[in-house]
């Protein structure tokens, strides 16, 4: 070959790789022209769903990804409907002036009719939780890809929401066609109440110091009696600055304080203490947030209607406070002894009846439900209120005394009375006075009940017969009787009794059935006297309840 | 709020929980057992299919037959509350042998992360063991409800041409491959870019011989 002619070939040969290279590049952008790819047809779907209102009291759960409790604000549901791959997909948000664009949240690669969801957990502005009044906001979604022919495609949507008020809630966002009629299907955001329990807000702070000063200064959960003597204290207070129970306006049924179908006012208890005044979810909150305050763990019980109190004890009982005791919307106000009783009756019949749903402040926060940032007070703050005059006025007048038997009601299973205090350590055997014993074992979630036991004595080994009785609902939705007797054998060693039950008699309505979880093993601390002692029983499957007990 | 809960969880949840109303407790009532054996089938497109039998005592069965749990925790599944996002929710009772099986797919469970998927487990469900030869994990649970224990074991069943099958247990999360990950390149495509390359390099190497080789003497 010459040279000319191999120049010319080697011509030809570049003129053909490029025109090659145009047919690639063609294949490779459009690929069906050319047969590179199947007909690209379909296109991206999304679909955006928003949460039609915002707590903005509880801003903060909403940018608490990771927490147990957590709420997404927006959803997008992806979907590669193209026979080819989606590559890089990029997602974000914004929320008008309360969030701004979030960082973009990426996805490498949709394969064809593959699904991506996106949540969108914004980090809100404490703005939010300064507002007023109920105010719309406009949620944007703006997302990128690019498509099987690599070129970039955009998307915006956007929808509309209401950012609820400071101090609004709404309980459940269930359908009348969705709800099946129990309370706890109306109150799924109900735990978000435990943003309202301020505990560390100045009046509420400051009201609870007032309440444990006017009970000696002891500390709240030292013991029994001290925690019961600052409750009476912190209730006491309530009363004597006139804080009086309101019915909420607009509530056309007025045998309950609120309306779960509807968008509920709520008040901090800075509100409450100022205006001196508060529905039955305010008042409930304010003694909530009172206790913790004192160090005192509470609960929250809603049921239809209506929400109170309820004070976690040293020992682990529960005593329930009927908040709205302090008096007004038409009824009088009652002491802390009474406001206790009308509770427990409330307590008992909703542990019956199991309509209702109990809040742990605590367990709340520590999943992620946190109080707004409100505006900071002065120091002086309940000076200026007249509150702290108000509180020592008179000196303090002496709470009544929670009674030591205050007895059942309606056959159902009375509270267990305090026990007395914590047992001397001085080193020396315990005893255990031999007879007629009362028990009150409670369950973790909060339930109690309670029997009799016969105790023998003889040395330092002990034998009791414990018998307990209890209401239980049956499958045919009536209530059936259970009972359980069961003997206990056991050995005191030094201020503890340890012992073990290997035999148990249960029955259902008389019917005699199998016992389960045998054995169970009792550790039980007696106090000095030997007339009370308490401690934890815990069954073969590992479970555990609290028990206490009391010479009759 | 139960049912505020992400990723793989979030249907595992769901399907064990049950909505009771509060019966008459005492320590030693904790001894109805419920047992489930669960399925959750990974496709190639990212879609899980999921299937939990529960086998139960009847007094259990029955309870869960009253207080309807199909409708408590199914409703927990609609779009506009849930996490994830599912379709063909089913369940069916029997009577006779005291079984609930509970049935979904739910789209887009396992992250697509470009080179592998990622399939994240929330707590809950205990990893057991891996079979790479039968592409299968095993998860175990056990839990304390109002309704009495469970105890279960869930499978996951990986598409049939998935590789590399991992459990990461830092990440708690299962990782795999499939062939579906890579985007298919057209063939004619291929065949055009192979025939510029040969042509470029044919045409640089006639004009690189062209310039070596002598003239021809005339």
């Amino acid at each position: 070959m010459t040279r000319l002619f191999m120049r010319r070939l080697g011509s030809i040969l570049a003129a053909a790789s490029v025109i090659f290279v145009v047919f690639a590049l063609i294949g490779t952008w459009y690929g069906p022209a050319l047969g590179g790819a199947k007909d690209a047809s379909g296109q991206l779907l999304c679909n955006l769903t928003v949460r039609e209102k915002l707590i903005s009291a509880a801003y903060k759960v909403y940018g608490a990804k990771d927490q147990p409790i957590s709420l997404w604000l927006a959803k997008s549901v992806f979907k590669n409907d193209t026979p080819g791959y989606i590559k890089d997909l990029k997602v974000r948000y914004k929320l008008g002036e309360f969030a701004d664009w979030c960082p973009w949240q990426t996805y490498p690669s949709l394969l064809p009719t593959q699904t991506v969801v996106d949540l969108y957990y914004p980090i809100l502005s404490e703005k939010c939780a300064r507002l007023a009044n109920r105010t719309p906001a406009e949620l944007q979604m703006e997302c990128e890809y690019l498509d099987s022919s690599g070129r970039k495609q955009t998307l915006q949507k956007s929808e509309r929401l209401t950012v609820l008020g400071r101090q609004e809630i709404y309980f459940g966002d269930l359908s009348s066609r969705e709800w099946n009629g129990t309370i706890q299907d109306s109150l799924t955001y109900g735990p978000l109440l435990a943003a309202w329990v301020t505990k560390t807000d100045l009046p509420a702070a400051g009201l609870a110091a007032l309440g444990n000063k006017a009970a000696g200064g002891v500390g709240a959960y030292t013991s029994v009696d001290n925690c019961i003597a600052v409750l009476a204290q912190l209730y006491e207070m309530m009363r004597r600055i006139h804080i009086t129970y309101q019915f909420p306006a607009g509530q056309v049924e007025r045998d309950r304080s609120f309306d779960i179908r509807y968008i509920q006012t709520v008040q901090y208890p800075r509100d409450v203490i100022q205006k001196r005044s508060g529905t039955c979810i305010d008042l409930a909150i304010l003694y909530a947030a009172m206790m913790e305050a004192v160090g005192i763990p509470s609960r929250l019980v809603a049921t239809t209607g209506h929400v109170f109190p309820i004070a976690v004890l040293p020992n682990g009982l529960m005593l329930p406070v009927e908040a709205t005791g302090v008096g007004g919307g038409g009824t009088a106000s009652v002491g802390f002894a009474d406001a206790v009783k009308i509770a427990e009756k409330e307590w008992q019949d909703l542990q019956a009846n199991g309509q209702f749903v109990m809040f742990d402040c605590q367990s709340l926060w520590g999943a992620g439900v946190s109080s707004p940032e409100l505006d900071p007070l002065p120091a002086d703050i309940l000076e200026r209120w007249g509150i702290t005059e108000a509180a020592l006025r008179d000196g303090g007048v002496p709470p009544q005394s929670v009674p030591r038997d205050p007895g059942g009601a309606g056959g159902a299973p009375p509270q267990a009375p305090p026990l007395p205090p914590d047992p001397g350590g001085d080193g020396q055997q315990a005893v255990m006075v031999p007879g007629n014993w009362v028990i009150a074992v409670t369950n973790p979630g909060g339930s109690q009940v309670q029997g009799v036991a016969q105790v023998a004595v003889q040395g330092n080994r002990v034998q009791m017969v414990s018998m307990v009785s209890y209401p239980v609902t049956g499958p045919d939705g009536k209530e059936h009787r259970a009972q359980e007797q069961s003997s206990i054998v056991g050995q005191i060693q030094g201020q503890r009794l340890e012992a073990q039950c290997s035999e148990a008699v249960w029955t259902l309505d008389g019917t005699r059935v199998q016992p389960k979880g045998l054995p169970y093993k009792i550790q039980l601390t007696i106090a000095s006297g030997g007339r009370a002692a308490s401690g934890t029983v815990i069954n073969a499957e590992g479970g555990s309840a609290q028990l206490s007990m009391q010479l009759r | 709020m139960k049912h505020m809960v992400t990723g793989m969880m979030a249907a595992a949840t769901v399907l064990g929980s049950v909505v009771l109303l509060a019966t008459g407790p005492a320590y030693a009532q904790e001894m109805t057992m419920g047992e489930y054996e669960g399925r959750w089938e990974l496709q190639a497109n990212g879609d899980v299919k999921v299937t939990r039998k529960f086998t139960l005592p009847m007094i259990m069965y029955n309870q869960w037959k009253l207080t309807n749990v199909h409708m408590a925790e199914f409703r927990s599944l609609a779009g506009s509350r849930s996490t994830i996002e599912v379709t063909d929710k089913k369940y069916e009772w029997d009577d006779v042998n005291r079984t609930l099986t509970l049935s979904m797919t739910v789209l887009g469970l396992p992250r697509n992360m470009g080179d592998h998927w990622e399939a994240k487990m929330v707590g809950g469900l205990s990893f057991s063991n891996l079979d790479e030869n039968k592409k299968t994990a095993f998860f175990h649970s056990s839990g304390q409800s109002p309704a009495g224990k469970f105890e279960g074991r869930d499978v996951v069943v990986f598409p049939g041409d998935a590789t590399k099958i991992e459990w990461n247990a830092g990440a708690n999360a299962l990782m795999y491959r499939t062939p579906s990950l890579d985007a298919p390149t057209g063939l004619w495509t291929l065949l055009w870019w192979t025939l510029a390359g040969l042509c470029a390099l044919a045409g640089i190497a006639m004009w690189g011989m062209s310039f070596v080789r002598k003239p021809v003497a005339t």
